[in-house]
């Protein structure tokens, strides 16, 4: 990660984003607002996925914590990250 | 008195104390499982209050307060010492399920078991849905498609 990285949002992430939870949206902008300053700062805890299979792409994904139960992910494209994901690890109870 | 008429009259007083024996065996099981659905119910709530103290706490670090490995490494084993309860409490009701009882608050509490795994162990793999969303994003952003972090949500 370079300070030269840039980011953009796929739409679909603007959409999942959208229907998160109202705190939670706002967590997404600080985090990634955050992560632009800092990536290494120790509370994103940014961290490479492992592909289970190849996709399409070689590209590898890196998520960061929101908090214990959110992660949004990005993937590189050349110097661009592109914001996709967003992953709910609780699922009982808003 | 016969010994007919004893061997009736312990007969009947056989099937009484047989029904006390059993009542109070199903009492005591009855009274356990209820005691358990109590205890993962707290479980539960203690680990809402936990998510939401862990929250609050990565809210003020996004705000600009400096991060603390002590606080957050007391986070982490509380979390783990936390599923470790959980897992043995979830131990016992299975053991009642086997047994054919209903325990509240079990279900719940298993989800929150793979949560809490999921959210101690973040070095996961991507599923095969998270890579098939991050194909369609490489390709969307090719095509221009992607836009910037929007102003507001």
């Amino acid at each position: 990660m370079t300070d030269a990285v840039r980011r953009r949002w796929a739409i679909s992430f603007v959409f999942q984003v959208g229907e998160l939870p109202s705190h939670v949206q706002k967590l997404v902008v600080t985090a990634i607002r955050l992560w632009e300053a800092n990536p290494k700062h120790r509370s994103l805890r940014l961290h490479p996925l492992k592909d289970t299979r190849k996709g399409r792409h070689a590209n590898g994904s890196f998520s960061i914590s929101l908090n214990r139960q959110y992660r949004a992910i990005y993937v590189l494209d050349g110097d661009v990250a592109v914001w996709y994901g967003s992953v709910r690890m609780r699922i009982t109870t808003d | 008195m016969s010994t007919h008429l004893y061997s009736y009259r312990m007969r009947f007083a056989e099937e009484r104390v047989n029904f006390f024996e059993n009542d109070l065996r199903d009492h005591r099981i009855a009274m356990a499982c209820v005691d358990l659905e109590c205890a993962l119910n707290d479980l539960n709530i203690l680990l809402a209050e936990l998510l939401l103290l862990d929250s609050q706490l990565q809210d003020e670090y996004f705000d600009g307060k400096e991060y603390d490995e002590a606080l957050s490494d007391r986070f982490a084993n509380l979390f783990s010492r936390w599923l470790s309860v959980a897992e043995k409490l979830i131990d016992q009701a299975d053991g009642f399920e086997n047994r054919q009882h209903t325990v509240l608050n079990a279900e719940a509490l298993r989800l929150a078991i793979r949560e809490v795994k999921s959210g101690l162990a973040p070095s996961g793999s991507a599923s095969d849905a998270i890579i098939e969303l991050r194909d369609r994003a490489i390709e969307e952003h090719r095509r221009g498609e992607t836009v910037p972090m929007p102003a507001t949500l």
